[in-house]
């Protein structure tokens, strides 16, 4: 699901790993409510172990600052609408933005999102697509940052989202 | 007199014989009669019709292919039990896995309102056989290294309770016959209704092969809050005008070959949030 999102999480997660069933079994119900205090007592302190830490590379360093922005037309009979902001954080970084009112299909599974030269989306494959850039994939509504590994050159002036197995597109937006 | 009665009644059961089952029409069957039928069929395309009736043709094929079990019971005179179950369900994208299930089963009565014209009602219930979701993922991994998921249903995920009305003639030597029929598909989960309408006209050859041609248009009726409107699975906004062919070959009294052809078309109505393509079926029919 990260990897839709387009995320590149690092999860870090430390388990504590014991065997003390057999051991619990042949104790008394006085000894084995001791061992039991004495685990709980061991594993409320190792707590801040036990928490899981998630760095999302997605997100913006610092203040995120559009450069271009537009709003979306549904295509296809979708519902797609919300704003799209093409923009970049603090370390420089370029992001694509969709804001908290974005909507769009997503019952049929992957969205992908296409930065286009025109609102058409115009597929190439034999000269490698000169007209489309492939920057990520959709899978909830709502807001959400998309990081680009390279900045969009200004003769892509669209954005496309686009089921690719049906070949449909789902809206577009104009970024000025 | 008697004479004359039983003549009626005899034609009257011959012609429910004469009928093929798995359309629409007015008659009912003979108490304790069946007719059972399995078949598969497969259905292929890569033109698709978006909601607002704009063809796409640049997507990847879409394949369906399925085992289908049919089958309806004269519990009495008037009353018919109708089961209609798509027992294995396969789709597919020739870019994707295969999605693999069971469809809607769909049971019903059916009650012989008027025999002499005759004029049925039948109330069917569509009961989903799973939640609508069933994602699949793309062979091959995009520019972007990910593997794209689609959702390819074998159920819609939704209960949905069909309403027809339907009435049928025949000619005096039962050879000929047609039936007209309107039906209401009422659904759940904020899916919009549906309203169906179809004719189909049949005819007895060399005593053996029933052709029977078929013309069904499925409307939009009330709009539902889905948000679906995309997911030509569910059927959500999905309107058309088909047409079809059937071809029942009486291998004896009791066993049947049957082939079928349908296809789409936008004579009538337009097609809608539909995968516009030729379905082909091929199956095996008992009837008592």
């Amino acid at each position: 699901m990260l990897m839709l999102q387009g995320n590149c999480g690092i999860t870090i997660q430390l388990h504590l790993f014991f065997k003390l069933k057999t051991f619990i079994m042949k104790r008394s119900i006085i000894q084995t409510s001791l061992i039991l205090l004495a685990f709980a007592l061991i594993t409320t302190s190792c707590s801040k172990d036990d928490e899981t830490l998630t760095i999302d590379s997605a997100s913006p360093s610092g203040t995120f600052t559009p450069e271009r922005s537009g709003s979306l037309t549904a295509e296809s009979g979708t519902p797609t609408a919300g704003t799209v902001e093409l923009g970049k954080d603090e370390d420089n970084v370029n992001f694509l933005h969709f804001g908290s009112n974005f909507i769009t299909e997503l019952a049929t599974g992957t969205v992908s999102i296409y930065m286009s030269t025109s609102a058409v989306f115009t597929a190439s494959p034999g000269t490698g697509n000169p007209d489309l850039k492939l920057v990520g994939n959709i899978s909830k509504n709502g807001e959400q940052y998309h990081k680009l590994s390279e900045s969009v050159p200004s003769n892509f002036t669209h954005v496309i989202l686009w089921c690719n197995t049906a070949g449909v597109p789902f809206g577009n937006a104009r970024l000025n | 007199m008697m004479t004359l009665l039983y003549k009626a009644l005899f034609m009257a059961i011959c012609l429910l014989y004469l009928i093929p089952a798995q359309g629409q029409n007015g008659w009912t069957r003979a108490t304790k009669g069946f007719y059972a039928q399995a078949s598969l069929s497969h259905f292929s395309t890569g033109n698709y019709y978006s909601s607002n009736s704009t063809l796409f043709v640049g997507g990847s094929t879409f394949q369906s292919s399925g085992l289908l079990l049919y089958g309806e019971y004269g519990i009495s005179n008037r009353f018919t039990a109708v089961v209609d179950i798509p027992l294995l369900l396969l789709h597919r994208f020739t870019t994707t896995e295969t999605a693999v299930g069971t469809g809607s089963a769909k049971l019903g009565i059916k009650y012989g309102l008027i025999k002499k014209i005759p004029l049925a009602l039948q109330v069917d219930v569509e009961i989903p056989t799973n939640d609508g979701v069933t994602l699949v993922n793309t062979k091959e991994p995009n520019s972007l290294g990910i593997k794209e998921q689609i959702n390819l249903p074998t159920s819609d995920g939704e209960f949905n309770v069909w309403t027809t009305a339907a009435i049928s003639k025949s000619s005096s030597s039962g050879k000929t016959f047609g039936s007209l029929y309107g039906a209401m598909n009422f659904r759940t989960e904020s899916f919009s209704n549906q309203f169906q309408a179809g004719l189909e006209i049949g005819q007895l050859l060399f005593d053996k092969l029933y052709l029977i041609g078929k013309l069904k248009i499925q409307e939009k009726v009330v709009d539902g809050s889905s948000s679906a409107s995309a997911s030509f699975l569910y059927g959500e906004g999905t309107t058309f005008t088909s047409y079809g062919i059937t071809a029942m070959y009486k291998l004896d009294s009791k066993w049947k070959i049957v082939a079928a052809f349908s296809d789409y078309t936008g004579v009538i109505i337009q097609r809608r949030n539909i995968y516009d393509g030729p379905t082909f079926s091929l199956g095996l029919a008992l009837e008592r």
